[in-house]
């Protein structure tokens, strides 16, 4: 199912660490106006379209079509989220058309690294063994979110690693 | 936890794991031995003991549940492992 602009605009809220008041008060408009936005009730009023693009650090064309979860993107250290309360979205689609979409909270990645159980977690996958989980959750920490990590191998199979 | 299957025929099956029943020795022991059957992963009980309780702690602080696993094979069969 498409990703609706209501549910861009609550994932972008809650990227930025914000509440729903937070916003609000932001855009100069109810919380309960958020609230409608995000549940796909109402939409925003045309003219807050770029100001909510340009609060979020996406273009206006990302908001609407919902391509920022692509965009790699370093968030300014006093607008980071904690990075335990991101998520690593792996996705591998094989050249035979079998998909597979992974979704590990980020506290699960770190916890995973520092055991050494990672290497079970993603061992079953060839595509993934060759990738620097360490330097991924570094990245993170130093506020790096979206698509970072995209590989095509050369039997066809695609694996890209988002964090939101 | 919730897991679903979806065949490409049709044959829909969703079952509940009541929390209490995935986080218990027996339980852990049995999943860990039928992971290592049937697939390349080698974890312990107490290996996914502490990854249950990771993700319990994530959802405690996130809320909602958390989609952990979602694969559809080629051939138009789905899983879905809700925690």
């Amino acid at each position: 199912m498409a990703q609706t602009l209501g549910k861009r605009i609550s994932d972008s809220r809650k990227r930025k660490g914000f509440t729903q008041d937070q916003l609000a008060e932001e855009m100069g408009v109810s919380s309960q106006a958020v609230s409608k936005w995000e549940n796909d009730i109402s939409c925003p009023d045309i003219g807050l379209l770029p100001h909510l693009a340009d609060f979020f650090g996406v273009t206006l064309d990302e908001l609407m079509r919902g391509d920022q979860e692509k965009v790699a993107q370093v968030i300014p250290e006093s607008e980071r989220k904690d990075p335990n309360k991101m998520i690593m979205r792996i996705r591998v689609l094989s050249a035979d058309g079998d998909k597979v979409n992974v979704n590990l909270p980020m506290a699960l990645v770190k916890m995973g690294l520092q055991s050494g159980m990672l290497d079970s977690m993603v061992g079953g996958n060839e595509n993934l063994k060759g990738i620097d989980f360490d330097s991924l959750v570094h990245m993170v920490e130093q506020g790096a979110i979206g698509k970072l990590v995209e590989v095509e191998s050369a039997d066809g199979d695609l694996v890209d690693i988002t964090i939101e | 936890m919730r897991v679903e299957i979806l065949s490409a025929e049709g044959k829909n099956i969703s079952f509940p794991i009541p929390e209490f029943l995935a986080d218990n020795p027996i339980s852990l022991r049995l999943a860990a031995s039928k992971i290592s059957e049937h697939s390349p992963l080698r974890f312990t009980a107490r290996d996914l003991k502490v990854i249950l309780h990771t993700i319990k702690a994530y959802k405690r602080e996130n809320g909602g549940d958390l989609l952990l696993v979602d694969v559809e094979s080629s051939s138009g069969d789905k899983v879905k492992i809700w925690i």
